[in-house]
């Protein structure tokens, strides 16, 4: 009998960095074994019916990866909610023994380091949820798919397949850096400004609409 | 000096008890003029990554909620106080959801600091930030990665100064309110 994998999505994007290193990571399970299951979080947010879905497909699973952003130094408020109704509610007590949790961390910064807060929150929640913790990859530089990041998943899917947890080796290579900061810095920066320029807003980049509130300009 | 407590707790508040009461009590005891954001109370939708506060109305998002109130009043504040319960060591959903929020206040541009990327600074000048926890007895672990947690927001959030503590539910009223005082003089830098 095949096992079950189910992807949840942490981004309010369907097809962003979190849901590319999801689905590569579940394209390296064998599929003579696995079986495959995809689902976002944010919708979950706004419809019940969704929401009992995740539930059920949580409970069905032999193997949950979270696959999320960055934001402000941990997971996306709606991941956060997420956490909080799983915990709190049936799918704890549902939980069946051997249920593992995996989490794989993408940031805009070019430091994997930075996701670490949000690695021991999920490390956490698996805990208080009993599920068993199956480790976690971070991967900084906006989930940029260096072959660092495609080996870290292969090492990655092999361990989560023989039932181990994901390997420090695998962790390492996520986390290498692809460029020199100074670089990312110049190289973000412009990705931004030509962003910004789509829309007209390049010569804005430095606004700050909310000085009033300081108090008549005390910058 | 303007402060603002930016309360996380998942219900309103009822009565005159309750740890923002405790918090209010403690910072308008050391001269703070404190503003209240209930969070739970506010219409403030999660962040939607869409970008659109750095590349298309930069400095305010483009999601005209409650969300642009709290960004304002936390720039126009000397001190800001993120007040939640511990949720995994983490923040709560509101809390969390205003957070998420507050990065129309950085620059989308990015630097180096403190020998990491980030982005940039917009506003000269931002506030200091205190983080106050809630649980309900002794965890280590979880106020360690809140501790955490706190420190990282105020790099990314350019707080000048910055301080983390938690309170328990299970504590006396007294018990807390010294630790809230002691955290205040610790992110004030000083006994003034």
């Amino acid at each position: 009998m095949k096992e079950r994998v189910l992807l949840l999505v942490g981004s309010p994007h369907a097809s962003g960095a979190s849901a590319m290193l999801g689905a590569q990571l579940l394209d390296r399970l064998p599929t003579d074994r696995w079986d495959t299951h995809t689902l976002r979080i944010y919708p979950t947010l706004s419809s019940d019916d969704r929401w009992r879905d995740l539930i059920d497909a949580v409970h069905g699973a032999d193997l949950i990866v979270l696959s999320a952003p960055l934001y402000v130094d941990a997971l996306p408020a709606a991941v956060t909610r997420a956490f909080e109704r799983l915990a709190a509610g049936p799918a704890v007590s549902g939980a069946r023994p051997g249920q593992r949790f995996m989490v794989l961390m993408n940031c805009g910064f070019l430091e994997a380091r930075q996701c670490e807060v949000a690695l021991s929150i999920c490390n956490r929640f698996a805990r208080e949820a009993g599920l068993q913790w199956a480790g976690g990859l971070s991967v900084g530089a906006a989930g940029r798919m260096t072959p660092y990041v495609q080996e870290a998943l292969d090492l990655a899917a092999a361990a989560l397949d023989a039932g181990d947890e994901v390997p420090s080796a695998a962790v390492a290579l996520a986390s290498k850096p692809p460029m020199p900061a100074w670089l990312y810095v110049v190289v973000a920066s412009a990705f931004m400004w030509f962003e910004a320029r789509k829309h007209g807003a390049h010569r804005r980049l430095g606004a700050r609409p909310y000085v009033p509130a300081m108090g008549g300009g005390r910058e | 000096m303007r402060a603002l407590v930016m309360d996380g707790c998942e219900t309103a508040p009822a009565g005159t008890t309750g740890p923002h009461v405790l918090l209010r009590d403690a910072m308008e005891g050391r001269g703070w003029q404190v503003e209240t954001l209930h969070l739970c109370e506010m219409d403030i939708a999660p962040c939607a990554g869409c970008f659109g506060c750095w590349t298309r109305t930069p400095g305010e998002c483009v999601v005209a909620d409650a969300a642009r109130d709290v960004a304002r009043a936390y720039v126009g504040s000397e001190l800001v106080a993120l007040l939640t319960p511990v949720r995994f060591g983490g923040y709560g959903y509101h809390l969390k959801k205003a957070v998420d929020r507050l990065i129309p206040n950085i620059s989308p541009l990015f630097t180096v600091l403190h020998g990491e990327v980030h982005h940039a600074r917009r506003y000269l000048r931002y506030p200091a930030v205190l983080g106050v926890g809630i649980l309900p007895g002794p965890d280590t672990e979880g106020e360690a990665i809140f501790s955490r947690l706190v420190e990282r927001n105020a790099i990314n959030m350019r707080a000048p100064r910055h301080a983390a503590v938690t309170i328990q539910t299970s504590s006396e009223a007294e018990e807390s309110l010294n630790a809230l005082r002691a955290a205040l003089v610790r992110v004030e830098g000083g006994e003034r």
